[in-house]
């Protein structure tokens, strides 16, 4: 977790963990040796902006996006949730590395805050109707071959995941359904046993 | 299969989105700029959006006068050419600067104590927009009403202009005091906080010389009003800070000033002159958003510090001939 909306994430990861009655340690990632200390069993990326995530995360003194972005690749089934500007990073982490969700993604792509929206879209990642919030949302321009569509607005997807790895233009951690936070906890534990 | 659009469903402008917003700016720095040129620095070196605006407050300060909201070209310019969020500031209670400001598509509109206030009794109506607000504080009272009057993020005020960060940690802790007050004063006491805190709605009776009763606000009927209040205030009991993402402003000049603000519970930073009015921008700039994120480590912070050449001159607050603090109500 760098800049951007991590205690909304906080909140809907404790009431996800709290629903499925376990156990749950939450840690704030600002350098590398975070990451270590940390050893996560799943990572959320926040919304913020990725502009400001990818200077402060690539800095000498953080090095924690390379760090991450290497532990991502190694363990291939660790989930991984990136929302909004997390989705960004992931689909296009700007290394020599590859994309880690399979995706083309436009920074940005409905306009000015003014544009940004709330509607229902379609979850099929958890099985139901969702209140989809976009801020300065990105967009998917395109799906590559190794990620499949979890959420869709209309004709339009806004969530892709590859291997255990979902990417969502949206911000599942402004509504009040933690399905997505429930996702990712039940898949580290799948993935653990 | 996808299923058909619901746009009946598709909303704007909603308090989620608005707050939402600010949420995303958490952890950031926030900067002022004058011009493009100004906006790539601060891009480049991290911000998380620029405050567009004419003159930065410590020339303001210099040169005296009436200030108002930028001219529309430079606004546009600054939008135009960044990727980030662009903000930009309306006179306090002067609607129609803001609905100028929504017009040109700027992210977020600053109700800036750091401009000339345009109305002496009423902040700007702010439910009436899509685009979200920043407010101004000095202590509880004052952030709640301006949450009750629709704005999505508040900033302590501080001192603009000065490179003095005392009014930016005077305004932090009498905030976070006047919560801890609120959650051990019971029941009874929140309703007389609640009564001495709409007393900042009752202003056009002192102008007046008849016994004018206020029953409408721009913000809605003032019961309405006091119930609002009111159920912020036991959220923010509830919570033990406010309902909104919080950020410091006004006299921040250096990574130490910022690594101060965060530690004392501050979601984010807004610098305004001390980044451009510094001997070395890029390098402030780039140090500022160091210490903000990285402001539990001295080492970083130190780190932050040992990169700025010279900061901005600062000024006493007792020898100021304006206190921007004091405007707002």
């Amino acid at each position: 977790m760098l800049q951007g909306a991590r205690h909304a994430h906080v909140q809907a990861l404790n009431s996800a963990a709290n629903e499925l009655n376990i156990p749950l340690q939450i840690f704030e990632l600002r350098k590398d040796n975070d990451l270590f200390e940390a050893n996560p069993d799943a990572i959320i990326l926040p919304g913020g902006e990725s502009s400001t995530m990818r200077l402060i995360g690539n800095g000498t003194n953080s090095q924690l996006l390379p760090k991450l972005f290497e532990l991502i690749r190694e363990k291939t089934d660790l989930p991984v949730m990136g929302t909004c500007a997390g989705a960004i990073l992931l689909s296009d982490p700007q290394d020599e590395g590859g994309k880690i969700v399979d995706a083309i993604v436009d920074r940005n792509a409905y306009g000015s805050q003014s544009e940004s929206f709330q509607s229902t879209v379609d979850a099929s990642l958890i099985s139901r109707d969702f209140l989809g919030i976009f801020i300065r949302a990105p967009r998917f321009l395109s799906l590559g071959e190794n990620s499949t569509a979890i959420v869709s607005h209309g004709e339009e997807i806004v969530g892709a995941r590859t291997n255990n790895r979902i990417a969502l233009t949206f911000h599942p951690e402004l509504s009040n359904d933690n399905g997505f936070h429930k996702w990712l906890i039940s898949k580290a534990l799948e993935v653990r046993s | 299969m996808s299923k058909r659009l619901d746009f009946t469903n598709l909303r704007h402008g909603t308090s989620l989105l608005k707050r939402g917003f600010a949420k995303m700016q958490e952890g950031g720095v926030i900067m002022d700029v004058v011009t493009p040129e100004e906006a790539h620095i601060a891009e480049d070196a991290g911000a998380v959006s620029v405050m567009a605006l004419e003159r930065v407050p410590a020339d303001i300060r210099a040169q005296g006068g009436v200030a108002r909201m930028s001219h529309p070209d430079m606004i546009t310019e600054i939008i135009e050419t960044t990727s980030i969020p662009v903000m930009a500031k309306a006179r306090i209670g002067h609607d129609d600067e803001a609905r100028v400001l929504q017009s040109l598509g700027v992210d977020m509109i600053d109700e800036s104590e750091v401009l000339t206030p345009a109305d002496p009794f009423y902040h700007i109506a702010k439910n009436d927009f899509t685009i979200p607000f920043v407010c101004g504080c000095t202590n509880l009272g004052e952030a709640i009403r301006r949450v009750a009057e629709g704005a999505a993020m508040i900033r302590t005020k501080g001192e603009a202009g000065t490179g003095n960060v005392v009014s930016a940690v005077q305004h932090a802790r009498l905030v976070k005091e006047e919560i801890i007050y609120a959650q051990n004063t019971g029941l009874e006491g929140q309703e007389k906080m609640v009564e001495v805190m709409m007393k900042g709605f009752h202003r056009i009776p002192n102008a007046s010389n008849f016994d004018i009763k206020i029953n409408h606000t721009p913000f809605g009927n003032i019961n309405d009003l006091r119930t609002e209040v009111t159920t912020i205030l036991r959220e923010v009991v509830e919570l033990g800070r406010l309902p909104v993402v919080t950020f410091s402003a006004g006299g921040i000049a250096t990574p130490a000033d910022a690594a101060l603000m965060m530690n004392h519970g501050m979601d984010g930073i807004f610098v305004g002159s001390g980044i451009f009015k510094s001997s070395d921008p890029k390098t402030t700039a780039e140090a500022i958003v160091l210490a903000t994120h990285r402001y539990q480590d001295a080492d970083s912070v130190a780190e932050a510090s040992r990169m700025i050449g010279e900061a901005m001159p600062g000024l006493e607050i007792e020898t100021l001939d304006v206190r921007m603090e004091e405007r707002g109500y």
